[in-house]
């Protein structure tokens, strides 16, 4: 293969869309559960008369590619419908009803409201910006859409089959995965430039914060001996992320002798735990929610075929529940 | 003629390709560069950001991807602050509301938390415009006070032990926190001349 037909292919070769199909729901039901909490406050954080005025707004806005709708929409009023626009977009984009269009005017209007307020943003904040500016240029969004099922109807009723599965080119998954690298690559090299997590300490004070946590800090002090391991398999759990960026073909020159593991598959497993775990225990904004976003659209067919493995009864249970409804 | 057709709605043309693949390799390095710790001081981070910054900022605030992976990193935040609005009346201070870990409810409490924190905890006056505002509309504006009438937003605050290496249970138990006090107060302006 020469070096362009391997780009070709590494870009371009087909895979499933259910996961970004799958990634574009969770999405917006993510984004659309968090602005919903934001019911009580969306005059004061977004408002010209809540925290952010004419007179202050060169303190918090940056001067230059500064992009947002609020430019032109300030009055309480106006934003209070801009919100109510936005959560409309959402739930069609969650629903899949002109999937395009509801997931453009959903990410744009989400980076909006961020530019607009950057005071109250977090990382699940920024992973949610990121994954949806690739869901908006992806090619193939519309798994598990309405629009979606009403393809497949009218090919039930047509030809008593239903459509071939949804693929799409390999790109915006390679641009999701790579972002997911940055995340925890950088996030680890940030944590290096530090001591208390290499001394195995960051996570026992992060239990005691009773601002991040969701107990009384009193009642987590019997983990404090588990806390450093839990410190240090974070760090090793960040590091594994990079050997992603290892090629296939270089662990094919291993000797056979030693086993094979499908690493993203056990990172995405392993980071269920690690981010559901301090769902449960911390109260970290959006965070846990959007990664969680994000694996989504890392499934692949490989993955997809392991977990129908694992749990049977999701086997084909998509084409099984159209072809029972379409049959009726 | 059939053949060119379906070689355009099938796929995207050699040119098409050689697009998108120039934008992926673009926006993968334009996040990666951005994303360096700006806190990293070696030599390689600094000349990345002092050569590529400049190219690739634009794109990244114009496309709304910047990010920091800082997340509870370097070390993660031992600063816990509550934080009071009082109003001056003639008998003294009292309290109009109370910002801590218990008074929100659980649907407010990271934005609240970020909106204090990024507000009030600047060593700098870059912000002091906005910390002037968060009180008139918190304190005055909420509780339609009276031009005039003075109100401070009090902190409480103490800092989580530096810890050099794991410590038990126990002494987590027998730790105590040693809480500082410092107030920031304002005098509610008249509705027409509020910030």
């Amino acid at each position: 293969m020469t070096f362009l037909s391997s780009l070709q292919s590494f870009f371009f070769s087909r895979q499933t869309a259910s996961g970004f199909g799958f990634m574009r729901a969770a999405w917006a039901l993510v984004v659309f559960v968090f602005f919903l909490f934001q019911w009580k406050n969306v005059s004061l954080y977004y408002s010209d008369t809540g925290i952010i005025t004419p007179d202050t707004a060169h303190e918090i806005f940056r001067s230059t590619y500064w992009f947002t709708v609020f430019s032109f929409v300030q009055s309480p009023e106006a934003v209070w419908n801009l919100y109510l626009f936005f959560l409309g977009a959402l739930f069609l984009m969650m629903l899949g009803i002109f999937p395009r269009l509801t997931t453009v005017i959903s990410v744009l209007l989400l980076f909006s409201f961020h530019e607009r307020n950057t005071l109250i943003l977090g990382g699940g904040d920024t992973l949610l910006r990121n994954i949806g500016f690739i869901l908006m240029i992806a090619p193939s969004i519309d798994a598990f859409s309405v629009k979606r099922w009403m393809m497949q109807k009218m090919s039930f009723t047509k030809t008593k089959s239903l459509l071939p599965p949804l693929t799409m080119p390999q790109w915006p998954y390679r641009l999701l995965l790579w972002q997911m690298i940055v995340l925890y690559g950088t996030s680890l090299w940030y944590k290096l430039l530090g001591s208390m997590w290499i001394r195995g300490t960051a996570v026992q004070v992060t239990l005691h914060h009773p601002f991040f946590v969701r107990f009384n800090p009193s009642h987590l002090n019997f983990l404090m001996p588990l806390a450093p391991l839990i410190d240090w398999l974070s760090l090793l759990f960040e590091v594994l992320w990079i050997f992603l960026l290892f090629p296939r073909w270089l662990t094919d020159l291993l000797p056979p002798q030693l086993p094979r593991f499908p690493l993203k598959r056990i990172l995405l497993i392993a980071g269920l735990f690690f981010h559901g775990g301090i769902l449960i225990l911390m109260d970290a904004g959006s965070f846990s929610l959007a990664i969680f976003v994000a694996y989504l659209g890392l499934l692949r067919e490989d993955d997809i075929e392991w977990i129908t493995s694992v749990f049977p009864h999701l086997k084909k249970l998509p084409e099984r529940t159209m072809r029972s409804v379409f049959k009726k | 003629m059939k053949k060119k057709t379906k070689q355009r709605t099938g796929s995207l043309t050699t040119i098409g390709q050689a697009f998108v693949i120039i934008f992926c390799l673009w926006h993968m390095f334009a996040v990666a560069t951005f994303a360096i710790p700006r806190e990293a001081s070696d030599s390689f981070s600094t000349s990345a950001r002092t050569l590529f910054f400049p190219i690739i900022t634009p794109y990244i605030h114009a496309t709304s991807q910047w990010q920091l992976w800082n997340l509870f990193a370097p070390d993660p935040l031992r600063r816990v602050t509550e934080r009071r609005i009082d109003t001056q009346r003639e008998d003294g201070w009292h309290a109009l509301r109370t910002f801590d870990g218990t008074s929100v409810p659980f649907w407010e409490r990271a934005t609240t938390y970020k909106l204090f924190s990024n507000i009030l905890e600047t060593d700098s006056h870059s912000k002091d415009g906005t910390k002037i505002r968060l009180m008139q509309k918190l304190g005055c504006e909420d509780f339609h006070l009276v031009s005039g009438t003075h109100v401070r937003i009090v902190e409480k605050w103490y800092d989580l032990p530096f810890l050099k290496y794991p410590v038990s249970g126990s002494t987590w138990s027998a730790w105590r926190p040693t809480n500082r006090v410092s107030a920031m107060e304002i005098s509610c302006p008249p509705v027409s001349k509020k910030i």
